[in-house]
């Protein structure tokens, strides 16, 4: 079983009422950055991790989580 | 002044990506035209080598804002970068690989050899990272 690191950025993003500028800017990465976590094209570094789970406000496990890849 | 800085580096990222595919298909038509005249000089490497470096510094973002560059070279670049890298790497021992073979069947010298295998090697890592920092940014 391959695990990969989920997330539920758009949902929180949402709930925010932020658009992916928006958080990259207080992030402080790109939009396509932010994008490509929202799409699960890649996963960030602990450090950006934390950095968005400190500008949504929840602590990190509750923004990423392990999950199976299938 | 921060959603400035933004909105440029994502101007900047798009053009970036388009620079990238561009010169990696210029670099790969010029170099196998050039192969039936025997192949490029050094006159013609060196300015294919500083166009090229040239590139790389305006890529970079090097004289701009710290902020602008800070977010040009963020994480999800940087992850397209190395994995640019590491494509331009492995096409580069195959192409050796696929020379070495092909110099049983035809006779051509190291030089020859060498251009095949930078072309390859450079050309596929600049369209590789247009190409991910593209579908990044439209994903």
């Amino acid at each position: 079983m391959t695990e990969r690191l989920l997330n539920g950025l758009r949902e929180e993003r949402d709930r925010l009422g932020l658009t992916q500028a928006e958080l990259a800017q207080r992030v402080g990465v790109s939009r396509k950055t932010i994008n490509t976590i929202e799409n699960l094209v890649f996963s960030p570094s602990a450090l950006l991790a934390i950095r968005i789970a400190q500008v949504i406000g929840k602590p990190v496990e509750a923004l990423f989580w392990i999950g199976d890849a299938g | 002044m921060t959603t400035m800085v933004a909105d440029r580096a994502e101007r900047l990222a798009r053009r970036r990506s388009t620079a990238a595919i561009m010169m990696g298909t210029i670099l790969i038509v010029t170099q196998s035209q050039r192969m039936d005249d025997g192949g490029a000089g050094p006159v013609s490497w060196g300015i294919t080598g500083l166009v090229i470096a040239l590139f790389l510094l305006w890529a970079s973002g090097l004289f701009r804002d710290p902020r602008l560059r800070g977010m040009l070279n963020d994480e999800g670049s940087d992850v397209n970068r190395r994995r640019s890298l590491m494509i331009g790497f492995w096409n580069m021992l195959a192409t050796a690989m696929v020379c070495y073979a092909l110099s049983f069947l035809k006779d051509y010298g190291p030089r020859d050899a060498i251009q095949i295998i930078m072309t390859v090697g450079i050309s596929s890592a600049l369209i590789s990272f247009g190409v991910s920092e593209r579908v990044s940014i439209h994903s």
